[in-house]
Order: C-alpha cells, then sequence, then structure tokens
C-alpha cells in the first residue's frame, strides 16, 4: 500500500546553467599552450562540478565547441559538471571564429539547442580561449549572436593567450566590456586565469539574482556579467598569482610573452 | 588585501584575544577561520574588506546586546582592526547540523515529521524574539540555517547583518526569499520583509518546493536576470497555490512534492500560505502572517499529527476541516477533540497534550499530559506536577492530580492550573 507515500521525496527542482567553454585549436594553440588548456580545464572542472553539486539554486552543465578550420562539440549536448569527462583537444588549422559564434548563436535556443532543461535554464556561462585572430568573417555571426538574448544575459569572458597575435578590442567585441578580456603571457597565468574565470563565472552565473542595496546606498550589482567581472577584477589586484594577467586594454605586462617552446 | 595569516593572534573586544588555526571557508564578503579564544575552539569571521563604520557600529552593537535566542550563532566579540579590516569571534557549528540547502538538495532528509514541524518551530520562535527587539535579520534564506536531521534543531548564522527595522546594512538578497518591495527596491529591510521571507523558508521546509516556482516561472527564461527576477519575484508575482491566479501551478514531474504535499498537511495550513502570499499580501506586507501566528498554525499541526486508529500509522488527523482521513489508509477518522484556547486536539490514544498549549509554559516540548484509551473509552491523563480540575455539567468539580485521569466527554470541562480552560468537543 505504500506505493504513493504521501511524503515521498524528489529534489527540488533547479534550473540548469551552461557552462559553455569555446576554445580555440588553431594549429599556433599547438604545443605547451593547448597542453596547459587541457590540464587546467581538467582541474578546473573539478571545482565547478563541487559548486554544482552543492547549490541548491542551479545546476551547472558543461559543454565545448572547439574552433580551428572547423568547429566541434566535445559532445553533442551540455553534460552535467559533476560527471563530465574532458577529453584532450589537439591543435591544428585556421581560427574560425565566426563559424563557432554561429554555432553558439544556434545552441543558445530553447527550440533547437541546450536551453530546453525540463526544469528551466540560467543564462550561460560563456569562456572563449585563444591566442589569434579569427581566419573567418566573424563579424556578420557575432551580430546575431549579440541579438540572442541567452547571449545577452549570460557571462562573457574572453581569455587572450598572449598579445602578439590576440587583439582586445576584436575579444571585446564578444564580451561586451574590455574588462572582462584577460591577456596570459604564459602557461602558469593561462591555468590560473582559467581555473579563477570558470569558477567564478559558474559562482555567480548559477546563483539567484542578487537583490537589494550595498551599503553605500549604491543598487545591486546590475547583472551577472559585471558580478563576474568585478569578482576578477579583484582576483588580479589580490591574487599574487594572476599579477601579471593583463585586464582590458592593459599593456603593464606586454611583450612578456613566454610560450616556451618555440 | 587582509587576509589573516594562520598563527596571527588578534585582540578581541571582550578583552580576550584569538589565534588564528586555520581557514574553514571563504565566500564573496570574507573568510572564516578557526581560532583559539582561551583554550577553546571558535570561529572568526574576517572581512576581506572593510565593511564601513555604520556596519562596524552595528555590529558592535549586537554583541553588546547579546543573543535574543539560542538558536542564534550570534557574534559574541569583534576584533581589534588590523591591515584596515575587522571580523568578529561566534561560536563553531557543532557536529550533526546540515546546511538547509543539503535539505533542498535532499542530500540531507529530515528523520520524520516530528523534526521537520521542530525544525520550522525552531525558527519562527528565534524570529519572534529577534522581532522582538526591533531588529529585523535582512536576508533571510537557504545559506543562514543548519538543521539537524534528526531532531529538527535549528541554529541560525550570518547574524553580522541583523540590525535595526529600516536600516540597511548593506546586503544584497536573494531572489526567491526577498520580499516584493525589496526586489522592486521601494523599501529596506524590515520585519514585515523578514515575514515573508520566513514563509518561504517555511514553505521550503514543508512542501519541499519553491512558492514562486512553477509552470510561469519555468516558462521565463533566465530567472537569474535583475529584470526577469523582478517579474517572477516582485509585486507581479504569483504564488504556486494562488486559489485564483492558476498561470503558475506546480508542473506535474517537476515541482512534485508540494503537488504530493499540498493534500496531506492539514488545509489551514494552505491556507495560511495562500493569505501570506495572496496578491493583496504581495502588496501591502501588514497583511502578512507573524512569526507568533505561524507558531501557533504550527503547534496546532503538530498536535494534530497522530497515530490512525485504522492502520496505526502517524498522520494529519484534521479535525479542523471537513471529515478527516487517514493520509495512508484513507479511512475516516471520527474522534472526541480538546478543544482548549486556539486550539484543537484530536484525542487518539497516546497523542500528547503540549504544555505550551494548556499554559504559558515556554518549552514547546514539554508534555502534561496525554490521551488514554481503556475499554473503548477516551480520557485524558495528567503527567504534570500540576493539578488540573475537570468540572462536571451539574457543577460540581473534581482534582486531577498528577498520574490521575478523567473521561474526555462531551459536555465536561477541563481547567489546566492557573491556565486554560479546555473542553471536549
Amino acid at each position: 500500500m505504500a506505493t504513493n507515500d504521501p511524503f515521498a521525496l524528489d529534489a527540488v527542482p533547479r534550473r540548469v546553467m551552461p557552462l559553455i567553454f569555446l576554445v580555440d585549436t588553431s594549429g599556433s594553440m599547438d604545443g605547451a599552450k593547448i597542453a596547459s588548456l587541457n590540464t587546467a580545464v581538467r582541474e578546473a572542472l573539478n571545482d565547478v562540478g563541487e559548486i554544482s553539486k552543492n547549490n541548491s539554486d542551479a545546476q551547472i552543465k558543461v559543454a565545448v565547441l572547439e574552433f580551428s578550420s572547423g568547429i566541434d562539440w566535445m559532445y553533442p549536448q551540455p553534460i552535467e559538471s559533476e560527471s563530465f569527462q574532458w577529453q584532450d583537444l589537439k591543435a591544428g588549422g585556421l581560427t574560425s571564429l565566426g563559424a563557432a559564434y554561429g554555432e553558439l548563436n544556434e545552441k543558445l535556443s530553447k527550440s533547437r539547442g541546450f536551453m530546453a532543461e525540463p526544469t528551466g535554464s540560467r543564462a550561460p556561462a560563456i569562456i572563449l580561449i585563444t591566442d589569434g585572430q579569427p581566419t573567418d568573417d566573424y563579424k556578420h555571426p557575432l551580430e546575431k549572436l549579440k541579438g540572442n538574448p541567452w547571449f545577452k544575459a549570460g557571462v562573457k569572458v574572453a581569455i587572450a593567450v598572449g598579445d602578439e597575435d590576440t587583439n582586445v578590442d576584436v575579444l571585446a567585441e564578444f564580451t561586451g566590456n574590455k574588462e572582462a578580456v584577460l591577456t596570459v603571457h604564459n602557461v602558469d597565468q593561462l591555468k590560473k586565469i582559467i581555473k579563477t574565470v570558470s569558477v567564478t563565472a559558474s559562482q555567480v552565473a548559477s546563483q539567484s539574482a542578487s537583490v537589494g542595496v550595498s551599503s553605500n546606498g549604491a543598487p545591486a550589482p546590475a547583472d551577472t556579467q559585471s558580478q563576474v567581472v568585478d569578482s576578477v577584477t579583484n582576483a588580479i589586484e589580490t591574487n599574487e598569482d594572476l599579477q601579471n594577467v593583463d585586464q582590458g586594454d592593459s599593456t603593464a605586462n606586454s611583450g612578456t610573452d613566454d610560450w616556451g617552446n618555440w | 588585501m587582509s587576509e589573516l595569516k594562520i598563527g596571527t593572534t588578534i585582540k578581541l573586544s571582550n578583552g580576550e584575544t584569538a589565534t588564528i588555526k586555520e581557514e574553514l571557508g571563504r565566500g564573496g564578503q570574507g573568510i572564516v577561520y578557526l581560532v583559539k579564544v582561551s583554550g577553546q575552539n571558535m570561529a572568526l569571521k574576517w572581512y576581506l574588506k572593510h565593511p564601513g563604520t555604520v556596519f562596524h557600529k552595528n555590529l558592535c552593537n549586537n554583541v553588546r546586546a547579546g543573543s535574543p535566542a539560542p538558536n542564534f550563532i550570534w557574534p559574541l566579540a569583534v576584533t581589534e582592526e588590523v591591515n584596515s579590516s575587522f571580523g568578529y569571534v561566534m561560536d563553531l557549528r557543532p557536529k550533526g547540523y546540515e546546511d538547509m540547502s543539503k535539505f533542498i538538495l535532499t542530500h540531507a532528509k529530515f528523520a520524520d515529521v516530528h523534526a521537520q514541524l521542530n525544525a520550522c518551530l525552531q525558527i519562527c520562535t528565534a524570529f519572534q524574539k529577534l522581532h522582538i527587539r526591533g531588529l529585523s535579520y535582512q536576508d533571510m534564506n537557504d545559506g543562514n540555517f543548519f538543521i539537524n536531521p534528526k531532531t529538527g534543531d535549528v541554529l541560525i548564522c550570518d547574524n553580522d547583518n541583523v540590525a535595526p527595522d529600516k536600516t540597511s546594512m548593506g546586503i544584497l538578497g536573494k531572489a526567491g526569499y526577498m520580499a516584493p518591495e525589496i526586489i522592486e527596491g521601494t523599501t529596506m529591510p524590515n520585519r514585515y520583509t523578514d515575514y515573508y521571507s520566513l514563509a518561504v523558508c517555511l514553505f521550503i521546509l514543508i512542501y519541499m518546493n519553491r512558492p514562486f516556482e512553477g509552470a510561469w516561472h519555468l516558462s521565463c527564461p533566465c530567472d537569474n536576470n535583475p529584470e526577469m527576477a523582478k517579474q517572477l519575484f516582485g509585486f507581479n508575482s504569483v504564488f504556486i497555490m494562488d486559489p485564483t491566479n492558476t498561470k503558475n501551478r506546480p508542473v506535474p514531474g517537476v515541482h512534485n512534492n508540494v503537488i504530493r504535499r499540498w493534500g496531506v498537511f492539514p488545509s489551514f495550513l494552505g491556507k495560511a500560505f495562500c493569505k501570506t502570499f495572496s496578491s493583496s499580501a504581495i502588496q501591502d506586507p501588514t497583511q502578512r502572517l507573524m512569526d507568533k501566528q505561524w507558531t501557533n498554525i504550527l503547534l496546532q499541526i503538530r498536535s494534530m499529527y497522530a497515530k490512525c486508529p485504522h492502520c496505526g500509522k502517524d498522520t494529519f488527523v484534521d479535525v479542523m476541516g471537513q471529515g478527516a482521513r487517514c493520509i495512508y489508509c484513507q479511512k475516516p477518522i471520527s474522534t472526541t477533540s480538546l478543544k482548549v484556547g486556539r486550539f484543537t486536539i484530536p484525542l487518539l490514544e497516546k497523542q500528547p497534550i503540549y504544555s505550551c498549549l494548556i499554559s504559558d509554559e515556554q518549552d514547546r516540548n514539554v508534555k502534561a499530559g496525554e490521551v488514554v484509551v481503556k475499554g473503548g473509552a477516551v480520557g485524558i491523563k495528567n503527567t504534570s506536577d500540576t493539578p488540573w480540575t475537570a468540572m462536571l455539567p451539574d457543577g460540581s468539580v473534581r482534582i486531577i492530580n498528577k498520574g490521575e485521569g478523567m473521561p474526555a466527554k462531551v459536555g465536561l470541562k477541563v481547567r489546566f492550573g492557573q491556565g486554560e480552560t479546555g473542553e471536549f468537543i
């Protein structure tokens, strides 16, 4: 008779927040860059899994889109961060950033894409990692992407791997503001910034909105994007390991690139 | 950057010192360290950025005033300022307590309904004591409560934002828990905004779904976008069980717990939530139920949780509703009840009669008597040191001392010591 236990319990439904990595796997990423990226994301995902596991507001699922001469999702659908198995990426080919933007726009959709979770979706956190300039037309797909409401509401951070070929302005078009573009100059910084950004973006974007006023009377942070930027800025200022990361237009560490594999 | 190094000793406002042992955790605001104070392990919350002189002064005031109730893990001493910041010392969370968010994730579960109701009662009582002081908690949410799943004992943390009504310590609250008028930015936190958050927490602990997350919430993308959050949780919010507006109803397959449980708990509990989350109470905070009212409702529910005389399982015997039925075997349960003050207690065998229902006893777990059944006849037995007075219809009286009982017959009345007078119905 206990088939209909009135006190049977399901976990309270949580919205799903996709954490999406857009990873440049063009030829120039080959060697130390892609190797340390593989290590760093794998490690960062352990932390993200922990955040997801203990977050009563939202669950974090992970998706990875690599772009070189073409584009490829690591898995066709986002996967729970706790059980995500990172497959090492290999580098080779061109930098089809425009194609990646187009594909991302397709998937940030309730009807055709990643945002059709039965328990509801939360705007994604998107981390773009690249060491070069796009070799295809990125402007047009980016315009379309910027009209996507999920993208607009989401958190966008770009990590420029070295300052030799990257262009902060091009990446700021993606993030919406320059402070969300972080330039690293060696593998140590790359690893640490991947971890910092992954964890911060996951924490902020998976949480329920903050409301109210701060102690100086200022309104609540406008959106998750600015919260993430504030938090990353704070980390760069206070964490010794991140001190030589350039944020936005900063060129304080310009020319210090050392990727150790030329 | 104002982190503290392990081994640092720091002076406290009560004249003692705290030595930093290890980091226990960190959040947006600060770091919590394990510290030694006079040989005892305690917790120190350290602010990474100085939260301002107003905040500091308020914290010192709270330390001076002391804790309103034992449930609060209250700031016990403020530290001196070092590296242009400061912190405060409090007790460590004892073992056996789980974060309320763990209950939401079902990583922790109440042992039984008694533990569940006890947790709700303790939360209400603690906040009632806080509110009597003219203070409000300000940002109540699932991160502030530690609950013992076995007993329902509750500890309340993060008390550094507690402040007099309508002053803001600048804390940002969590959408879904904060009152609509905070979401809309029309008021500062006060006890009425606390009443809203309290009802949200109680609803979650009882029905195990969120009160404003139903079909409408699901259909709205990006609920953590501030504009969308304003729509979903502001003045336009719609309670999932609103009797008239059905647009935000729980969705089968998603919001299963509340669908199962809504009809299981006595209907007056559901009505209380409908009232406190009604569109008029969303607009007008003074219409919300206060902590004291929730306490009475919960005490009533606890008294209705009894053994089914048919199947022997614990069930709610809703003697105030229409036609009480066992939630398991569905058989009707008819019983004599004791009506005393605002409470009605179904008289089923072994059902306790709690002192707090018949006197001004503050400890809610003290029992004054219990229901006894002898040869089919129902009676109540005094197990307390306070004599009861049975009043017969002919005007005569009889004293019922400890260990003695009296029949529960309609027409008889009983006076519980100097306390309430009850009658059998």
